[in-house]
């Protein structure tokens, strides 16, 4: 069976539309996460428009908590520009799992589908993939939910600064691990994932454990492909 | 609401990184035919990446967390939706911090 001509992927309103109103839940996590990013960059001597363009065109929040550190002590573009390439390494990742079903798109939707990726609207748009719902501008929908959240709240959590609570004490900081537990238990389709998940896991928490833990999603990806791979070698099927 | 042409250039730079990460394995892919066993190898990759995100992230957190996330895949399991699930982990971290 070949793939390299296969025809584009529905992509409407009305799959931009399912996956913006799927992606509410992760959507706050991702404004939370926004508050506290303001929140720092207010106190890292970063002007509140930086801070917005940054969040505005990286979308990223490890790789800017990140860069927020060296805007305090030193600053120089090429650790800049290589942290931000580590921390979003698994990005990398979800790009290539997306090609089999977006390839065929025109590449203007295909690159407004990678500039709004995201951790939430990768794994929602997979899970929905999955179900048989194959339209890509869900992709773009989901995520362009989360970039809103982000840039609000990255200006919204600069200008109040400290006169915040700790949202850790209503759970809000936990929203995108459920999110990811309520996908998981969406896909589960019996053993086949089983192992692929389970040394992810293991080699996540190795990496993370040794101090890598901006690499843990990234090797955890790897490690999931190499076993699907070899799993499906073990079925001799190829 | 300032900006400095040192921290723009900073902030380009960050961008094109970004970018680099988000096209680069998309654009890869290209290059690559998608055979049986590559497609094995991509379908692996949510369920992996998943496990990438929650694995750190409970152990570190502990058994508030790691109840909250059952109760969000019990509420899943038992036929409830997304949302309710969630909101089911959310009430359950939340509470179980208060306690301990």
């Amino acid at each position: 069976m070949t793939e390299t001509s296969v025809a584009s992927p529905p992509f409407t309103w009305a799959g931009f539309r399912h996956g913006a109103l799927l992606s509410l839940a992760f959507g706050a996590s991702s404004f939370v996460y926004g508050i506290a990013f303001g929140v720092l960059a207010s106190e890292a001597g970063i002007s509140m428009a930086e801070a917005a363009i940054m969040s505005a065109t990286v979308f990223s929040g490890t790789a800017q908590m990140a860069v927020l550190q060296m805007w305090k002590t030193t600053l120089a573009l090429l650790p800049v520009f290589f942290t931000v390439l580590m921390m979003n390494t698994r990005y990398f990742l979800m790009g290539a799992a997306l090609r089999p079903w977006l390839g065929a798109l025109p590449p203007g939707k295909a690159a407004l589908s990678l500039f709004f990726l995201v951790d939430g609207s990768f794994v929602l748009a997979m899970r929905e993939k999955a179900r048989g719902m194959d339209d890509g501008a869900m992709l773009v929908g989901s995520g362009v939910i989360s970039y809103a959240g982000w840039v609000i709240a990255t200006l919204i959590g600069y200008g109040l600064g400290h006169k915040l609570g700790d949202p850790r004490v209503y759970g809000l900081d936990t929203i995108l691990v459920l999110f990811c537990a309520s996908s998981v238990a969406f896909m589960w389709r019996g053993r086949t994932l089983l192992a692929p998940a389970a040394a992810a896991a293991a080699v996540a928490i190795g990496v993370d454990r040794i101090g890598g833990g901006a690499w843990a999603i990234a090797v955890a990806g790897v490690a999931g492909a190499l076993i699907g791979a070899a799993m499906h070698d073990a079925r001799g099927d190829a | 609401m300032t900006t400095s042409a040192d921290a723009l250039t900073i902030l380009a730079v960050m961008a094109l990184a970004a970018a680099i990460c988000r096209g680069g394995g998309f654009w890869l892919m290209r290059f690559v035919p998608i055979t049986p066993r590559v497609r094995a190898a991509l379908n692996a990759i949510p369920i992996a990446v998943l496990m990438g995100i929650m694995a750190p992230a409970l152990l570190r957190g502990g058994i508030a967390e790691s109840a909250a996330v059952l109760a969000t895949a019990g509420v899943v399991k038992a036929g409830g939706n997304d949302l309710l699930a969630i909101l089911a982990g959310l009430a359950t971290v939340a509470l179980l911090r208060q306690v301990m």
